[in-house]
């Protein structure tokens, strides 16, 4: 996986290569992490602590939402690494008071 | 009694003053308050970055203000019909936003000398643990979770979450020690000798329904992450998508990053302004126009049903097992043992009670003294009386507390061996807003003192002055 013009949130895969995005980071957040790949209903939810694999045909559209659990005090680092090795995408926020959820876009794009 | 009755009504006609004078503006709408959030932290991240200048600090930025990026529900949220959004705008000022920030932690320097009281100080800096000081009593409170969560904001931990099966049971472990400076042989001064240490607690929460992910509310996070939270992320991706591919959108973006890059740190806010502004003005394809429809159904519904549960949450029931040990220099130490229990009603009132035995570490050596050496029951009712957003938080308690003495000094003349005190308190407690001044107004009543067996009534008043608000004030 290749990081495009050193984005986070645009990555680069090779054919068949799979990226996986995981939690590394969890302070007061639920359990549960959404995922939605082209506007559509999978990945779904599944529990933080369970990375979120996934693989492209070509260019794709991942959402990323966490939800906090309190008004204040959470915070989260997200990881995206591909199966191939390259560059680690690493995302890292703080909670602002009475922020509620965080949502987190990439595209991934196949290698030519 | 006389006085006792004018205290009562005096308190009485203070209450009602009170609890009239607040609730006089409408909160915002929830999806407003997110937007506002999300622009502040945006705001403090590019400037943050422009600080820092890490090596990829343009790249950084560009993925701050961008689609893919850190912010798509920034952008969403900011498509959303708002009354007047350039006031808005106004509202979400970087140096309004009060960011989450523990007044004790960090800071003031401790009185200190040796490598125990650095390594207090350490974890106080760190927010490891909390100090609060009085007169020549200081008392940290801390938590494992706290310092392990400490260890991973200072890079010393890769992986962390504070929601693990471990860290899970941890969270409502407690701990708290408090050193007497005033003693030792440097009075004054914090020298992590033994000697100064002057009690330690721990505490464990059985019970703790207040904290929003207690196993009795995982279904209902399950459900509202399922539906709403589910489509705030499809939403999002889809909105990805038509950011990227929009010629209008992609401009957009690209001019705003290059702007931002070249920006001085003071620029920045009104570069971010003025960019969400225009971003505004691009016309919507019924695409995205459907889309941000559809989002913000998604986002109100979310933070209503969010609401409902945190609510649920701050009313929840807590119980709290403590044991203390007290060090004395000539006296035997004691232990302590306490039950407490806490309740919400609904936000309206708020009861305390617990029930507590003290025992002797050693058997004295007076003669006929029993090993225990008392119990306690007490129970209190608190009751807010206002906003605290506006006002302040006054509270208006009523408590009651009996203690049984095993050993009676003011009964021993009469050969009686225990004692009960009985004591009544009604107490408001005024907050000067901003100040960390507080003005609490009692009065008592009790059957007798620990020495004397005479009934009293007494009026109290005081002033109480939390210093960390004013140094939290005057830190940059």
């Amino acid at each position: 996986m290749t990081k495009k013009n050193g984005s986070n949130f645009q990555l680069i895969l090779n054919p068949k290569e799979t990226a996986t995005v995981k939690v590394v980071k969890s302070i007061k957040l639920l359990d549960k992490v959404s995922y939605s790949l082209n506007g559509g209903d999978t990945p779904g939810e599944l529990p933080k602590s369970q990375p979120c694999s996934i693989s492209i045909d070509s260019t794709s559209d991942l959402g990323v939402s966490i939800f906090y659990a309190e008004n204040e005090g959470g915070s989260f680092t997200i990881d995206v690494t591909g199966s191939d090795g390259g560059d680690t995408s690493s995302t890292s926020d703080i909670q602002q008071k009475d922020e509620a959820f965080r949502s987190l876009s990439y595209t991934f794009f196949l290698a030519e | 009694m006389k006085l006792r009755n004018k205290s009562i009504v005096a308190l009485a006609v203070m209450t009602g003053l009170v609890s009239s004078a607040v609730y006089a503006k409408d909160p915002p709408a929830p999806e407003t308050k997110q937007l506002e959030v999300k622009i502040a932290n945006l705001v403090q991240k590019i400037v943050k970055l422009k600080t820092d200048r890490p090596p990829d600090m343009d790249a950084q930025i560009r993925d701050q203000f961008n689609v893919p990026g850190q912010n798509p529900d920034l952008f969403l949220l900011a498509l959303l019909p708002y009354e007047n959004f350039v006031t808005l705008l106004e509202e979400a000022r970087v140096d309004k936003q009060v960011t989450a920030s523990d007044p004790n932690a960090g800071g003031a320097s401790l009185v200190s000398k040796g490598s125990v009281p650095s390594i207090i100080g350490i974890a106080v800096e760190n927010g490891a643990l909390n100090r609060v000081i009085n007169g020549t009593l200081m008392t940290f409170t801390g938590s494992p979770v706290g310092i392990i969560k400490a260890l991973g904001d200072k890079g010393f931990i890769s992986s962390y979450d504070d929601d693990g099966p471990v860290t899970r049971r941890l969270r409502d472990l407690g701990f708290s020690f408090t050193v007497d400076t005033s003693r030792g042989n440097q009075p004054g001064t914090f020298t992590g000798d033994l000697n100064q240490l002057a009690s330690y607690s721990l505490k464990y929460s059985f019970i703790n329904q207040r904290d929003p992910r207690h196993p009795s509310y995982r279904k209902k996070w399950s459900n509202i992450i399922g539906t709403y939270g589910h489509d705030i992320t499809k939403e999002t991706s889809t909105f990805t998508r038509i950011m990227r591919t929009e010629p209008l959108y992609v401009d957009f973006f690209k001019a705003a990053q290059d702007q931002l890059i070249s920006a001085t740190t003071g620029d920045v806010e009104g570069i971010v302004r003025e960019a969400l502004v225009n971003y505004r003005r691009i016309p919507m394809p019924s695409e995205l126009a459907q889309l941000v429809n559809r989002y913000g159904t998604a986002v109100r519904g979310y933070l209503e049903k969010r609401g409902h549960i945190l609510e649920e949450a701050a009313n929840g029931s807590i119980l709290t097992f403590e044991y203390t040990n007290s060090r004395f220099v000539t006296d035997p130490d004691l232990s302590n043992f306490k039950l407490i229990y806490e309740n919400s009603f609904n936000g309206r009132a708020e009861l305390t009670a617990n029930a507590s035995f003290t025992i002797f570490n050693k058997r004295p050596l007076m003669p006929n003294i029993d090993r225990i050496r008392d119990y306690q029951a007490a129970v209190q009712l608190d009751t807010p009386l206002s906003n605290p957003a506006v006002a302040g938080a006054w509270v208006f308690s009523v408590s009651y507390k009996l203690q049984h003495l095993m050993d009676d000094m003011a009964s021993s003349a009469t050969g009686d061996k225990g004692g009960d005190i009985h004591l009544l308190q009604s107490k408001l407690t005024i907050p000067i807003k901003g100040t960390g001044f507080k003005l609490p107004l009692s009065v008592t009543w009790a059957n007798r003192t620990d020495l004397i067996k005479e009934k009293f009534v007494r009026g109290n008043f005081g002033l109480t002055f939390d210093l960390d608000t004013l140094f939290s004030k005057l830190r940059p």
